[in-house]
């Protein structure tokens, strides 16, 4: 015991102290601090959810009639790691990134984004565009991936017919995205009577299709609370994988973030 | 005059279109889909009304996924 309180007094001892900041314990701490602030995590939006982010910048949200989920959405938005003017935020650790057919959804015929969301979507969040040399491969993909979960009887509507909802699960699963949602189909739900089952089977399926044991974390679709409440406990979160079939200056791009924490603008 | 809208456009996608040819539903499909898309491209537009429509087309983008 007294041998003990006798280390830690030398511990203590000032001259140790200055010395510590020479050590390679030191040096080597501050550099894996450096570099979990440069870690980001890159999360894909539904379309509801986008829209009730644009609420919240344009203050046209019920905070009265659900304060608990906008207040959760305007927590998850300060963490976006773009400013309004695509500037970058110092405090954000968060890539929101809008999937293909999230973009359909938003985007009229000729591919122009809505006015009211063009803004928002243009400055705060990564489009994740395919290279048109990877387009058709992509979309054999995302369609088998698709039909997968329609045969296991997910993402069906009223006449059990196969939703838009399947392809977008689809796409943020190729990417190993978190999907945040507040949708009753894509993602977990209390009412659901067997919501981890569902999350398991979709999972395994994707394993099966990306042949791929997911060493790091597997992505699911979240809800904005669970998908909180896993960022502050520090869980693994899932990292993007297959940026490779991206347009060339989106990879670019996404290198930029990623390495230099500093996003350049885009063309 | 914005539910008027949304009780047209539900009427028009729940229509019972099944004696139409594939090409026939298509095209009916896609004119219902460009119709809300000129509806949403407003710039003033109400945001609780956008996202009803957007749910609207979500519903129309899976009837053209369906269409055989």
């Amino acid at each position: 015991m007294g041998r003990e309180k006798g280390n830690k007094g030398f511990l203590k001892n000032k001259r140790s102290k200055k010395m510590e900041r020479y050590s390679f314990k030191f040096f080597f701490n501050n550099e894996q601090r450096e570099y979990k602030k440069k870690r980001y995590t890159y999360v894909a939006l539904d379309s509801c959810i986008l829209i009730d982010m644009m609420k919240v910048l344009t203050g046209t949200a019920q905070f009265k009639k659900s304060p608990q989920y906008y207040s959760m959405l305007s927590k998850l938005m300060k963490r976006n790691i773009f400013n309004k003017d695509h500037s970058k935020n110092p405090r954000g650790d968060l890539v929101f990134c809008v999937l293909p057919h999230v973009l359909q959804e938003i985007s009229n015929e000729d591919g122009e984004i809505h006015a009211s969301m063009k803004k928002f979507i243009e400055k705060q969040t990564v489009i994740l565009d395919i290279a048109p040399c990877n387009q058709k491969n992509f979309d054999k993909k995302i369609s088998r991936l698709s039909s997968e979960y329609c045969n296991k009887g997910f993402f069906l509507d009223e006449e059990n017919a196969p939703t838009v909802d399947s392809l977008i699960v689809a796409e943020a699963s190729f990417f190993n995205l978190t999907l945040l949602s507040r949708d009753r189909h894509i993602c977990i739900n209390f009412k659901d009577k067997s919501p981890k089952e569902k999350i398991r089977v979709i999972k395994e399926i994707n394993r099966k299709a990306f042949s791929n044991n997911f060493d790091g974390a597997q992505a699911e679709p979240k809800r904005i609370e669970h998908f909180l409440n896993a960022l502050e406990k520090g869980e693994d979160m899932p990292k993007l994988r297959n940026e490779d079939i991206l347009i060339s200056d989106l990879q670019q791009f996404i290198w930029g973030i990623d390495h230099n924490g500093i996003a350049k603008e885009k063309e | 005059m914005n539910s008027m809208m949304i009780e047209n456009f539900n009427f028009l996608i729940n229509c019972d279109i099944s004696n139409l040819s594939k090409n026939e539903k298509l095209s009916y499909y896609r004119r219902i889909k460009s119709k809300i898309d000129m509806v949403m491209n407003d710039k003033d537009i109400d945001l609780n009304f956008y996202q009803k429509l957007l749910i609207l087309k979500k519903r129309v983008m899976s009837k053209i996924l369906n269409v055989d």
